[in-house]
Order: structure tokens, then sequence, then C-alpha cells
């Protein structure tokens, strides 16, 4: 079975490579109908390589030759880990799910067929991303998803606030994945291997390849690349060390919109709904917490990378959570709330809760996913994204209501639903580290979500319709989704619960990874109660009674500014960054116009007026030609003979 | 008799004839200038056809070709001379000037 593990990514390769074959001649139902099968079949194949690595173990990676220079060989292949196969089952389930609602959701768009492809060509990307057996075959897929995302966000190019976000969204995880590109050359360099398996097994990497390389940069008297010949025999924590681990974060934190870098994701939302909800919210923002899961020894060698990344996450977590209580766009909210969540996952990863992290990533993947495709459904329905414009709507779409609502409560963290076990794993995590503060944060931050979502919930789908539409549910093509991720909203949790961590145990069949908090009651009751009273404070606002909201927005003034302006992040990176370097780079404009060019046209300006200058010699008198020749004649003999030639 | 003087004599003559092709004003003088350089340029043939180390008649017979030449071209430089007065009214060497800017 795990031999078939290719399958998994080139079957929607094959779906892309024949959407893109016959274009725009393929009707609707085909084109919606092949790529949803194709990728329907990669996830029943997910399932049964989850199971065979849950009988069997993990299998060695399968590679093969790709480059071979000097010591050191770089190959293409699979690996298939117990992180990886979870990984491919939640992908090709959100994919699956997703591709079906995106048949009703883009019915009649112009570039149907185009919409299909592009999300092949991302669940291959991200499929590719998940099975890579070495680092430099991830970031072929790292950036393909990238790029992919760049595409989706990018679909409705005609609108200018589109184009401008898929731009956006490609720049800023740029400048994470130069970072992470930086690690992966001085992992190479150190190691002389890609390989994860290599890099992590303790094994020595091939000698010649490393001192060979490492000889020159050492020699080059820096004291800090001198550390090359001493970590590598068992990752001590070293400089070194903790910087390629930073290098690597940062990565992580442009593709999983951390703190810093988490400006891109919220404008993305300019995107088509179904791509917020595999993009945004499932797949590829989790790539980066994937990735820190992949190089979790990495992380766990430094104490300090840990820390930044644990800091880093909880800092997001409470940040994002704060924003999405006053934004008015359903689909902003679920944003930040996503980036929220994403943070929630880094702590985790921080404090070394290997398997809590990795579970909330699944049930964010599912109640995540959920949420947006409900929005998704309201947006449908009511041709608005505009929260105060809705209302009202569980009358019209129960099936949506219902779906939403069990996605809330679990991103609410209210027990039984799946975010509270994962949730309350991480704080647990967090506090029985030791980490008192960032548990604060994480609660705070819990607090804010539960009150932002269910502020959403309330204006929704509760009082009176605002609009003057027809709400209603769209067809099957978008309820099953909803039906589907709603049921694994509602009981994903218990593959880890306390009583029974399947997860933790599927996870960790080669050994425990990481830090595996003990369960905690008390921790456990007050983070459903700080769930609970979030949803308190969105039904007193939101509920209740009429304006309310307003007046509390007012007496809370500046907090609340801050908020609904993003704590002015975008703005300031405007100030700090965008206006210098346009001021930069229009300096360089001038120069390269007027002075680079400048010098080449004046070289062209010099012949041309010189010819025009010289031109009104030639008088077209015979006389005066046979005169200069002449003239010339004497002077060219006069030099021969007097001093005998030019030489 | 010596080379010297057919040669300066050739050179003389060949003066002459630049000097009017250079500067004078009428077309016909100058075509008649011409034909004194080419004949300057015979006399020279000739004489190094009888004064060589080995002498032979090759000189001589360059000169009878430069002759056949020089008929022609004055055919072709009388044509176009009379042409040109035709169309310009004037044998003024300084009215031929289409050929500029």
């Amino acid at each position: 079975m795990i031999g078939m593990t290719w399958l998994v990514p080139v079957l929607p390769l094959v779906a892309y490579v024949i959407l893109l074959a016959s274009g725009r001649r393929m009707n609707e139902s085909a084109a919606a109908g092949i790529s949803t099968a194709a990728v329907f079949v990669s996830f029943l194949l997910s399932i049964a390589i989850v199971a065979n690595v849950a009988a069997y173990g993990p299998a060695a990676p399968t590679v093969y030759p790709w480059l071979q220079f000097g010591y050191g060989m770089i190959t293409v292949g699979y690996q298939v880990t117990s992180l990886n196969a979870l990984m491919l089952l939640v992908v090709s389930l959100v994919s699956t799910l997703v591709l079906l609602f995106s048949r009703s959701y883009m019915r009649g768009d112009d570039r149907f067929s185009r919409f299909y492809q592009y999300l092949n060509l991302f669940v291959f990307s991200m499929l590719g991303l998940v099975v890579s057996p070495n680092l430099l075959q991830f970031y072929i897929f790292w950036e393909l998803v990238g790029v992919c995302s760049y595409l989706l966000v990018g679909f409705w190019y005609f609108k200018p606030e589109a184009a401008a976000a898929a731009k956006k969204a490609f720049i800023v995880t740029r400048i994470g994945d130069v970072g992470l590109f930086i690690g992966i050359i001085l992992l190479f360099l150190a190691r002389g291997t890609f390989d994860f398996t290599t890099l992590f097994g303790g094994v020595s990497a091939p000698v010649g390849m490393a001192t060979h390389l490492a000889a020159p940069l050492a020699y080059a008297g820096s004291k800090f690349f001198s550390l090359w010949y001493i970590p590598f025999a068992g990752w001590h924590a070293g400089p070194f060390v903790t910087l390629v681990a930073l290098l690597v974060f940062i990565g992580a934190v442009g593709k999983s919109a951390q703190f810093p870098l988490h400006v891109w994701l919220p404008d993305a939302m300019e995107g088509p709904t179904p791509v917020s909800a595999l993009i945004h919210a499932a797949t590829m923002v989790a790539a980066g917490v994937y990735l820190v899961a992949r190089m979790f020894p990495l992380f766990e060698a430094s104490a300090t990378a840990s820390e930044t990344v644990a800091v880093i996450g909880g800092f997001t977590a409470i940040l994002a959570a704060s924003i999405g209580l006053t934004q008015r766009d359903i689909k902003r909210v679920i944003a930040y709330s996503t980036v929220s969540q994403l943070g929630y996952m880094m702590l985790a990863m921080g404090v070394g809760a290997y398997v809590s992290g990795m579970f909330h990533l699944v049930t964010h993947a599912f109640f995540k996913a959920l949420l947006f495709l409900a929005a998704g459904s309201v947006i449908h329905a009511l041709n608005t994204q505009d929260l105060f414009e809705m209302g009202g709507l569980r009358k019209y779409m129960p099936i949506t209501h219902a779906t939403f609502l069990a996605g809330a409560l679990a991103l609410a963290g209210i027990p039984p639903f799946a975010g509270f076990w994962s949730k309350d794993d991480i704080l647990t995590a967090a506090f029985s580290s030791g980490h008192y503060v960032l548990y604060a944060m994480g609660l705070i931050a819990a607090f804010f979500t539960a009150a932002y979502i269910f502020r959403v919930y309330f204006l929704t789908f509760s009082g009176a319709y605002k609009g003057d539409g027809h709400p209603h549910e769209g067809g099957p093509a978008m309820t099953i989704p909803l039906i589907v991720l709603g049921v694994l909203a509602t009981v994903g949790g218990f593959i880890n619960t306390p009583f029974d961590p399947m997860l933790g145990s599927f996870l960790q069949d080669q050994g425990p990874i990481g830090y595996n908090p003990p369960a905690n009651w008390a921790l456990m009751a007050v983070s459903a109660l700080v769930g609970l009273s979030g949803i308190w404070l969105a039904y007193t606002l939101y509920r209740t009674s009429e304006g309310r909201a307003q007046r509390f927005a007012q007496r809370t003034g500046f907090l609340y500014t801050l908020s609904f302006n993003k704590f002015y992040v975008d703005e300031l990176y405007n100030l700090i960054i965008v206006t210098p370097v346009f001021k930069i780079a229009a300096v360089l404009q001038f120069v390269d116009r007027w002075i680079i060019d400048g010098l080449v046209r004046l070289a062209g300006e010099i012949g041309y007026t010189g010819g025009v200058g010289v031109k009104y010699s030639s008088t077209g008198q015979v006389q005066t030609y046979g005169l200069v020749t002449v003239f010339g004649l004497a002077v060219m003999v006069l030099i021969v003979i007097g001093i005998g030639g030019v030489i | 008799m010596a080379l010297q003087p057919f040669l300066a004599l050739g050179a003389i003559l060949f003066g002459i004839g630049l000097f009017g092709a250079l500067t004078k004003r009428n077309l016909i003088i100058v075509l008649i200038s011409i034909e004194m350089m080419l004949n300057a340029a015979n006399i020279n043939l000739v004489a190094f056809s009888h004064f060589a180390l080995k002498p032979n008649i090759d000189g001589q017979v360059y000169a009878l070709f430069n002759i056949a030449i020089a008929a022609a071209e004055v055919a072709v430089g009388l044509a176009i001379l009379l042409s040109f007065f035709r169309t310009r009214s004037s044998s003024d060497v300084r009215d031929v000037n289409l050929m500029k800017w």
C-alpha cells in the first residue's frame, strides 16, 4: 500500500493536466466531476495508507536519484511516516469536500474550469509537500503552493483589491521563504544532505561533504562558522542550531501568517471562499506548522528557538483574536481567527507539545474549513460579506446554521466539540511546562475567540433578516460538505481525548516525541468556562438588545479603534517599509532613467548630431572633393617621405 | 636620351591637367584637363616601356588601350555634358551639385 503513495499527489496532477488540455471546451459538470473524483480517490488511498501505517509502522522513504555531484546526491521520492500519513488524510479529505463545494459556489463563473485547474494544481502541490522525503523537494512544493495561493487569491483579478491581495500574499510569504531557504542551505552545508531521515537520524553525514564544504568557510576565519565542526554528532544546542532553527521558523512564520508577517492572510480573503477554506484555513497555512513538526528535532535541540516559536505563537494568538472582535467582514473575522489558531499551534510546538500541535492542526482543519464553507454558503445566498447586513438566517438556511454552530462551538472550545480537546491540550501543555504567561495569553485569546465567533453567529443567524433578498440553501453540493465537516467538527476531538489518546500513540509509535502534558481536569474546566463566558459576552452584546454593542464600543473607545484598525500594523508597514522602499525605488528609477539610460542615449545623440553636422560638408562640388583628396594624398606622401611612415 | 625628361614631361602635363580639373569652371575644360592627365600617364607608360632594364612592347600596348578608353570616356563625358546643358542651360561645373545632402 505504501508503494502506491506516489499516486496520491499524482492523481490531482493528472486531473490538472486533463483540464489544462481541454481548456474551456469542458463543461462545468465534467470539470468538477473529474477533479473531485481524482481527489476523492486520493482520499481513499490516504485512508488505506493511514491504516497501513497504523498497522505496520512507517516505511523507509522511497527515493530516486536526481542529481549527483561530487560527494553528494540529491534525490526525489516519497516518504510515509505517521505525521505524513495524518497530513495526507487531512489534506485530501478537506480538498475533496472543498472541490465538491466549489461545484455549486462557482457555478456560472466564466473561468469555472480554470478554477478547478488551479485547485487541482494546489492539491497536487500540497500533497507533494506532505510526502516529500527531503528538504529540497519540500521547498519546491512549498513554493508551488505559494504560487497556487497567488493564482487563486487573484482569481478574480479584475477586482483591484484581489490583484493587490494576491501580490501581497505572495510577496509577504516570500520574505519568510528566503529565511527558510537560507536555513535549508546552511543545513545542507553542515550535514551534506537534504533527507529528513539522515538530517535527524543521528547517523553522521557523509563525512567528505560536510568537511569538504565546511573547510573553506571555517578558513574564512569567522568564529561563527568554525562551529561547523562541532555539533553534528548529535545536535548539541549551539548558536548554529539556533540560527538554523530560527531561519526555518521564519519560513513557517511567513506561510502560517504569524505575527510580523500575518498581514497577508486577512487580505487574501479577496479570493473565492472555497479557496479561503482550502488554502487559507485547512492546508497551506498549516504547512508552516507542519514544517516545524517535521523539523521538530531541530527545534528541540535549541531552547532559544523553541521559546521564540512559543512566544511568537502565543502573541499571534492573542493579537489576531483581539482584532477579530471588531471586524465587519464575515470572512475577515474568520481569517483573523485562522491566524490566531495557527498561533496556538505554534505555541504548542514551541512548548514542545508536538502531539497537541498536530492535534489542533487536524481539528482546526475541520472546523475552520467548515466555518469558511458555511460563510461561503451565506455569502452565496446573500451576496454580501458585511455582518451588519445579515441576520435571521436560521430560518432560511437551517443546514448552514446548524453546521456553522457546530464549527463555532468547536472553535470556541466548548466540550465535547473538536476544538475543545485540542485547544485544551495546548493550554495544558503551556501551563504544565511552566509557561504561565503564555498560558494566560492563550486563555485570554480563547475568551476572545469564543466572543468573536459567537458575535458572527448572532449577527448572522439570529435576530431579523436585514437585507431584501431571498436567502436559501445552496444545492446538495454545498450542503454535503457542510454536513460532513459539521460531523467531524463535532466528534473529531475524540481521536485524542485524555481517556484514549489514539492520535498520540499513532504519531509516537516510534517512541515519544516532545512533551506530552498530563491530563489536568482543573485546567479543562477553566478552558470550558472561559469559552462559555466568551459566548455570554457575545450574547449580551449582540443578542439581548440593539445598540448595546455600539455603547460598549464607545466606552472602550481607544481599544476599539485599535482593534478595528488591526493595530495599524498595515499602516506601520506602509510607513516603515513600503514607503521607504518606494522612495528608494524612485531614486533608483531616476538613476536608471537619467544616468544609465542617459549615458547610452548620449552616445547615440553624439553620433546623430555629429552626423547631422558633418553632412553639410558634402556640398556636391566635385572639384572640392578632388582638392581635398589631392591634399590628403600629398600629406600622406609627405609623411611617408619625411618620417618613413606612421608606424 | 635619358628617362628623366620624359618623366618630367609626364609630371608637368599631369600637374597642369590636375590643376585644370580642380580649378576650371567650364565643364569642357575640365574634360580636356582629364584627357591631359590620361595622356601624361601614357607618356610614362611609353617611356618606361622603352627605358626598362629589359625593354619590351607591353607599355606601348597599354598606352594604346588607354587611348581607346580615353576615347570612350570622352564620348560618355560629352554625352553627360550635353544632357546637363540641355536641362540646366549651363556648362558651369559649380552647377553640377545635385549629389549633395
